[in-house]
C-alpha cells in the first residue's frame, strides 16, 4: 500500500508539473496584475476572399487559417452587408469583418505574450470548444484537476505514515483545516 | 539538504490541504460544469423604488447597493452601470455564493430582484478566484491572504517535489516517463494553441 501510493504521489505530481506550474504562474500573474505586461500585439490584414468561399462565418474563418486564424468562433452577427466574428485561442483573438459586397475579410488580430498565453490557458474549461485543441486542454485540465486531489490525499497518507512528523504535521494540518473550513463555512452562510 | 527540501514540501503541503482540495474541485466544476451553469435561480421579489430627482445612474446604483447591503456584495462598477432598451438600470451584485440582480423599472418606481445561488462546486470555484487582498469583507479578505499563500505554496510544492524525485530517484524509468508524457502534452498544447 505505502509502496503504491507513494509511487502515484510520485507519477502524479511529475506528469503535472507542468500544468500545475502554469497554474501557480498565472494565478501570481492574476493576484499581481501590475507586475506583467500584459498587452497583445496588435496588427491588421485585409484578405479578398475566392469566390467559391460561403459567406458563413465558419467558412470565412477556415479561408482565413493560411494567416493563422484557429480556435472558438464568438460573437457572430450576420447582416446583408455581410459578418463580424471573433476567433479566439490563448495565444491571439481575431476580430473579423467580412464585407459580402467587396468579398473582402479586414483581420484585426491580437497577438498574446507568454503570460497572457498561461492566463487564458488558467480561464479554459470544458470540452465543448469548436477547436479541438483547447478541447484538449479542457480533459487535460479535468484530469490535472482530478490529480490535484488525488496529489493531496496520498500525500496526507505518506505524511501519516512517518511517525516523528505526525505531531508537527497534525498542529500544521489542524490549522489549514481550522482557518479554511471556518472561513468556507462563514462565507458559504453569510 | 534533501532531507530540509522533504520536510518543507510536507509541511507546505499539510498547510495548504483544503486549499489545493479546493483547486481541484474548482477546475472539475469548471470542467463539468457549463457556462454559467450550477446555479439555482429564485423567484423575483418587488420593492417599491423612487430615486431623488435628478439622480444618475451611478447614484441610483450606489442608493440601492445601500438600500440591500447584500452580503459579500461590492458596489456594482461604473464600467457596468447602463440602461437597457426598455430605460430600465440592471445592477448585479455578483458574490462568490450567487449573484444579486436588481432591475431599477423607473416606470413602475419599483426594483425587480432575483437571486441566484450558487451549488457548492460552483461556490468553491468561485472562492478559488479569490486573491485580490483589498477586500470588502473581513471574511472574504481572510480567505484572499490564505488563498495567496496557497498559491505561491502551489508552485513552491511541484518545484520541491519534482527537486526530491531528481534527488532521490532520478533514474525510476515509470518516473521519468510519466514527467516526459505530461511535459510533452503541455508543451504541444501550448505550441498548437499560443
Amino acid at each position: 500500500m505505502y509502496r503504491l501510493l507513494r509511487n502515484t504521489h510520485l507519477f502524479l505530481g511529475v506528469a503535472a508539473f507542468l500544468f500545475l506550474m502554469m497554474y501557480g504562474v498565472s494565478a501570481v500573474q492574476m493576484a499581481h496584475p501590475g507586475w506583467f505586461s500584459m498587452k497583445p500585439t496588435v496588427s491588421e490584414t485585409r484578405l479578398i476572399l475566392t469566390a467559391d468561399t460561403p459567406d458563413d462565418p465558419r467558412a470565412i474563418a477556415r479561408a482565413l487559417r493560411p494567416i493563422g486564424v484557429r480556435g472558438d468562433i464568438r460573437e457572430v452577427s450576420v447582416s446583408d452587408a455581410g459578418c463580424k466574428f471573433e476567433v479566439a485561442r490563448p495565444g491571439a483573438y481575431y476580430e473579423i469583418e467580412y464585407a459580402r459586397a467587396t468579398r473582402e475579410a479586414k483581420v484585426r488580430i491580437k497577438a498574446n505574450g507568454f503570460m497572457a498565453v498561461l492566463n487564458r490557458i488558467h480561464h479554459l474549461r470544458g470540452a465543448w470548444h469548436d477547436y479541438a485543441p483547447l478541447n484538449a486542454w479542457g480533459v487535460m485540465i479535468g484530469l490535472v484537476s482530478a490529480g490535484l486531489i488525488l496529489l493531496g490525499a496520498t500525500g496526507i497518507y505518506l505524511w501519516f505514515t512517518i511517525h516523528s512528523e505526525r505531531p508537527i504535521g497534525i498542529v500544521l494540518l489542524a490549522i489549514n483545516l481550522g482557518i479554511c473550513v471556518t472561513l468556507l463555512v462563514l462565507i458559504r452562510t453569510a | 539538504m534533501q532531507a530540509l527540501i522533504k520536510k518543507l514540501h510536507m509541511y507546505i503541503g499539510l498547510l495548504n490541504f483544503s486549499n489545493l482540495i479546493v483547486f481541484g474541485i474548482a477546475g472539475l466544476a469548471a470542467t463539468f460544469q457549463g457556462e454559467g451553469g450550477g446555479a439555482r435561480y429564485e423567484g423575483f421579489t418587488y420593492e417599491s423604488f423612487t430615486p431623488p430627482p435628478g439622480s444618475t445612474d451611478k447614484q441610483i446604483a450606489a442608493l440601492v447597493f445601500e438600500r440591500f447591503r447584500f452580503p459579500l456584495a461590492d458596489p456594482v462598477g461604473d464600467w457596468a452601470i447602463h440602461r437597457d432598451a426598455g430605460g430600465n438600470l440592471p445592477l448585479e451584485f455578483w458574490t462568490v455564493n450567487g449573484i444579486y440582480t436588481v432591475l431599477y423599472e423607473p416606470k413602475q418606481n419599483r426594483l425587480r430582484i432575483q437571486t441566484s445561488r450558487n451549488s457548492l462546486p460552483s461556490f468553491l470555484n468561485g472562492m478559488h478566484t479569490v486573491t485580490e487582498l483589498d477586500q470588502r469583507d473581513w471574511r472574504m479578505r481572510a480567505w484572499a491572504w490564505y488563498n495567496h499563500v496557497a498559491l505561491w505554496s502551489l508552485l513552491a510544492m511541484a518545484i520541491s517535489g519534482t527537486y526530491l524525485w531528481l534527488a532521490s530517484r532520478p533514474g525510476y524509468r515509470i518516473a521519468q516517463y510519466s514527467f516526459a508524457g505530461g511535459a510533452a502534452i503541455f508543451i504541444l498544447l501550448y505550441i498548437v494553441t499560443r
